[in-house]
């Protein structure tokens, strides 16, 4: 029986591995001195071997190949942000800058890749390299608010040019080691921390708010500054560092593979087009239900799939997939009755195949719609517009400020400026609609639900004093579903009064409408609101950028 | 250290006001009784049965006839009431005479006419002047009743635990707290109201004015109860929205903003209307009247001190034109709205089928999510409870239908339902109990086999169920979850 030994090395970098190094210290250094490294290389490498005798036991790195620690470290990267976010209660304004750090690394083509979340509403970016002194201003290229990822590039060209880039390895196994790279907060140096799998799910993400994607859990903590960061599987990068969870000690998440190469692959025309979100609610379990499934006409026996209770109407599977219909397969995928398949070796919610979908791609589904089988495909067209219901990066909130009344749409942004306990405190018609908006039969065909948020006192509006936070449904009878048709009917019109309705209260706002028209622009003056209106959504993004602009939904 | 001496001053501050005020309370010994109320409150999540019983201590004040008037919120979900005299160990039964949940108000008598004998029957004063200074009667566990000093704030438009008709209510500044018990309220040796709860502002008590009427109402014999107009109200202060109702011509007058079914004014008013006078009293653009004990008050109390079924004169100024409308008053029902807000017999009607327990949404049901269910009950319902609790004209059938909750079962195996909204059963859409049962009846047919087909809304999806083994399945349910046989289950 023999023992093997690896040496692996890079002659440039002058450092190199010892993998399993269990007898013949004497001999191995001499087998290193063969290779041509001096003593010098020689003590390096026993420092690395107590490294590696950690690092590799449990990372089990067997495909580890000529990488090596230095040129890992340096393709990491630290990225410090002064960002500025806009002002949701005075949309005109912008809320006291504020600065933070996240990490990035290096993936090539000129590229960095961080989290959104990193550099959202950023207005100046550095980025430094473990070791360097100077930093250096990057831009934003491409960012992805749904998925929290985002592409940087420095400003300076030559920057990168000696830099390794990170490969991409795959989908991590369940109790599978990881180690995250980053620069945590509390020191300047980097830092690597280990942990496990602990779980692969479909779940949401927190900076988007709404967006659900496939997500892996990991036994260790991913601390303020770590975002962005690679996590790491021997040399391959299987995720991207992202977000914990407050309550539990240990816990963080990483953006896995399938998801960075959705990503990396929406950009690739030059524009982020994003996810899609399907629009399809599903009951799971009810199938598990002998009389249930053969209602469906799926055999009790050996029961699949989930009934539809829900299509959202912006969504492409809208009149293609019906309530009641049973989906028991997705690309010719199994549907279990929880509602899950089988996806690169674990059982992840159906949906993660549709999410992972480029826009323009098709979608098939088996179903049993009356006991029938049959085949349904349909494009993943752009979706039809509708509220917000997430969180807004965009570089202004949208808004319209008319004779000092301050109106806005509902966003998961807006909620917020009620506080941490939004969720309590924010009225709660507005709760209601950010969760069952597609589903609330009295708004359908709303694509904003625009706000009264605040009345800028002048003479001309001293009585509007009510129906604040309200949502505004007609002006002079005219419905209205955006701050555009709210900005169309009000600057049209051409009655003696401005009759603005709202859904929660039977008392109108009433304003002469010469007399505001002839007021407008002093008080909009008086008030420094500049400009008047906002009206473009995300395709603005808040974080500085350069060349074309890649944004999502 | 600091707290501890905070803690005794108060204690000694309170052993002194009630000292001094012993004397001043003793005399009333001889009208107040104290009232033990057994509370058996139905379980929310399972209405069949009933919550532990609870035992709660009110006070009650002998009146005309040998009766005791304490609150409608005292002896509502009692089973057993029991009166007490002070200075005495005695409890007499008491029987329920009359409730009116509306006004919050209550009429007991004992059953053995030893109970109130040799007690003497108070009479109420109507109107008590604003900044009146007042003694609270608060029995204490020593069975002694004592005095706590109280001035008269405000007097607003609420209403009370008990349902959600709104009237002049005394908002009252007092040091004490933990008070709401139906105590009686003195002054100058007279009763001016009883207590019917604290918020952390206020001490709000029920004015002797809303009592008379109550009594008075009690007394002809054919009990009306208290009117609504049946409208919506909405301020007018704003010039521009004066001048679009053609209303520029007067500066008083408050907008109808709604006009209810079920009543003369439905036809009589419109929205928009200017509402200037009732019966002669000019009204402001704030709604308020000028009263000559309390200021401005709201023109609801014009219409409390009525009674269902009077004739009401209204001036109105419909664009620019006067009008004035006689109509006969309403009266006003809590439970005449999708929603119902109160229970009139202690029992909860529901259907259990194969282990979905069928219900109709009430206020008693969104009460389980505690005192701020207003902001955390589940959404869907808060919605149904906000935008869509009409007012309607037949309330039997007109409900909203939920399943609260399902007794868990093989054969409803893979449902895991929860306060979700009922839409239709069987393809036909349900708003009371009864259309329940008769949906239920009708099975949906597929492929030979009957299926009962309950659709839910908000999203929540639906249910399929076989009638196959239903017997089977209500008789484990049945013993499963101690589930009355007869009276829970749907049966065909």
């Amino acid at each position: 029986m023999a023992n093997f030994v690896y040496l692996i090395g890079d002659k440039e970098a002058g450092v190199c591995f010892v993998v399993d190094p269990a007898w013949d210290i004497p001999a191995i250094t001499s087998a290193a001195q063969e290779e041509g490294m001096t003593m010098r290389i020689v003590r390096y490498l026993i420092i690395s071997i107590c490294f590696l005798l950690s690092f590799v036991s449990a990372a089990l790195v067997p495909e580890a190949n000529a990488a090596s620690l230095q040129s890992l470290r340096s393709s990491v990267f630290k990225i410090i942000v002064t960002s500025n976010e806009p002002s949701f209660t005075e949309p005109w304004k912008r809320q006291p800058s504020s600065s933070s750090n996240g990490t990035g690394f290096y993936i090539g083509d000129n590229r960095i890749l961080t989290n959104a979340h990193v550099v959202a509403n950023a207005s100046y970016i550095d980025i430094l390299r473990d070791g360097d002194a100077k930093p250096v201003q990057a831009f934003v290229e491409f960012i992805a608010h749904d998925s929290d990822l985002a592409i940087l590039v420095p400003s300076d060209k030559e920057f990168l040019k000696k830099v390794t880039p990170m490969r991409f390895g795959s989908l991590p196994r369940l109790r599978s080691p990881v180690a995250t790279i980053g620069f945590p907060t509390g020191g300047e140096q980097v830092s690597i921390t280990e942990g496990i799998v602990s779980r692969i799910s479909y779940r949401r993400y927190v900076h988007h708010g709404r967006a659900e994607h496939l997500l892996v859990q990991v036994d260790s903590a991913i601390n303020p500054g770590n975002s962005g960061g690679p996590v790491v599987q021997g040399m391959r990068v299987v995720g991207v560092a992202f977000q914990s969870f407050t309550s539990a000690e240990n816990t963080g998440y990483i953006i896995p593979n399938p998801v960075i190469n959705r990503f990396l692959k929406d950009i690739e025309d030059g524009t982020y087009d994003g996810h899609q979100p399907d629009g399809i609610s599903t009951m799971t379990s009810s199938l598990v239900n002998p009389s249930t499934a053969a209602y469906h006409g799926i055999d009790p026996g050996a029961p699949e799939g989930v009934v539809v209770t829900h299509v959202a109407e912006f969504a492409p599977a809208f009149s293609q997939i019906l309530r009641s219909d049973v989906l028991t397969a997705i690309d010719g995928i199994g549907i279990g009755v929880d509602g899950k398949i089988n996806f690169q070796g674990e059982r992840v919610d159906f949906r993660t195949v549709y999410d992972l979908k480029l826009s323009g791609e098709t979608v098939t589904f088996d179903v049993n719609r009356d006991s029938k089988q049959l085949k349904i495909s349909f494009k993943l067209d752009k979706l039809k517009p509708h509220h917000d219901d997430f969180n807004v990066y965009a570089k202004n909130a949208k808004y319209f400020v008319y004779g000092g009344l301050v109106f806005t749409t509902l966003s998961r942004s807006y909620l917020r400026t009620w506080g941490e306990k939004w969720f309590r405190e924010a009225p709660y018609l507005l709760r209601f609609l950010d969760i069952y908006s597609p589903l609330a039969t009295d708004f359908s065909g709303y694509t904003d639900f625009v706000i009264f948020s605040k009345r800028l006192p002048d003479a001309v509006n001293q009585h509007a004093t009510g129906n604040q936070s309200s949502i505004v449904t007609k002006v002079n009878g005219k419905d209205i579903h955006s701050i555009q048709s709210l900005i169309d009917v009000i600057e049209g019109s051409k009655d003696p009064f401005l009759i603005i309705e709202f859904f929660d209260s039977n008392e109108p706002i009433v304003l002469a409408t010469e007399d505001v028209r002839k007021r407008n622009q002093m008080i909009l003056e008086r008030y420094g609101v500049s400009p008047d209106r906002w009206t473009a959504g995300a395709e603005i993004d808040g974080a500085l950028t350069v060349g074309t602009v890649g944004s999502s939904k | 250290m600091t707290l501890l001496n905070c803690r005794f001053h108060l204690v000694i501050a309170i052993l002194i006001a009630s000292y001094a005020t012993t004397s001043i309370a003793q005399k009333w010994e001889n009208s107040v009784v104290r009232i033990f109320a057994s509370k058996k409150q139905i379980d929310e999540s399972s209405p069949w049965q009933y919550e532990e019983i609870r035992q709660q201590t009110y006070h009650g004040i002998v009146v005309e006839g040998n009766a005791v008037l304490t609150t409608a919120f005292a002896v509502q979900d009692a089973v057993q009431l029991e009166l007490l005299r002070f200075g005495e160990n005695q409890k007499f039964p008491l029987t329920v005479r009359f409730v009116d949940y509306e006004s919050n108000l209550a009429l007991l008598s004992p059953e053995d006419p030893a109970g109130t004998a040799g007690l003497s029957a108070v009479k109420f004063v109507d109107e008590l002047p604003l900044d009146s200074t007042v003694t609270i009667l608060r029995a204490r566990d020593n069975n002694q009743l004592i005095s706590i000093a109280a001035t008269l704030q405000e007097v607003g438009i609420h209403s009370s635990v008990t349902s959600e008709y709104s009237f002049a209510t005394y908002l009252l500044k007092t040091q004490q707290s933990a008070l709401g018990w139906s105590e009686p309220l003195i002054r100058s040796g007279s009763v001016v109201a009883l207590g019917s709860g604290q918020d952390n502002q206020f001490f709000h008590a029920i004015p002797g004015s809303i009592i008379n009427h109550f009594l008075d109402d009690y007394k002809s014999g054919a009990y009306k109860g208290f009117p609504a107009i049946g409208i919506q109200l909405d301020r007018l202060n704003s010039p521009e929205m004066r001048k679009m109702i053609g209303a520029e011509a007067v500066k008083d007058g408050i907008r109808i903003s709604k006009v209810e079914p079920g009543s003369d004014f439905t036809t009589l008013l419109q929205k928009d209307d200017v509402l200037l006078a009732v019966d002669g009293v000019r009204i402001n653009e704030n709604g308020f009247y000028s009263h000559p004990l309390w200021g401005s008050v709201h023109l609801k109390y014009l219409i409390n001190r009525r009674f269902a079924g009077d004739k009401v004169k209204l001036d109105i100024l419909r664009q620019g034109k006067g009008l004035v409308i006689e109509g006969q008053l309403p009266k006003f029902d809590s439970n005449a709205y999708r929603i119902a807000s109160f229970r009139v017999h202690n029992e909860e009607p529901h259907v259990i089928f194969g282990g979905f327990v069928f219900r109709e949404l009430s206020t008693p049901f969104l009460k389980q999510w505690g005192s701020d269910w207003r902001s955390t009950a589940p959404y869907p319902m808060l919605y149904e409870y906000s935008f869509r609790n009409d007012f309607v004209v037949d309330p039997g059938r007109q409900r909203i239908i939920i399943i609260s909750r399902v007794l868990a079962d093989e054969f409803n195996r893979g449902y895991d339902i929860r306060n979700a909204i009922v839409t239709a059963i069987n393809g036909v859409p349900v708003q009371s109990m009864a259309d329940v049962e008769a949906a239920l009846k009708v099975p949906v047919s597929r492929s030979g086999v009957q299926y009962a087909r309950i659709v839910l809304d908000y999203g929540e999806g639906e249910v399929v169920l076989s009638y196959d083994k239903l017997d089977e399945a209500h008789k484990r349910i049945a013993a499963t979850y101690n589930v009355p046989r007869t009276l829970s289950f749907f049966s065909k």
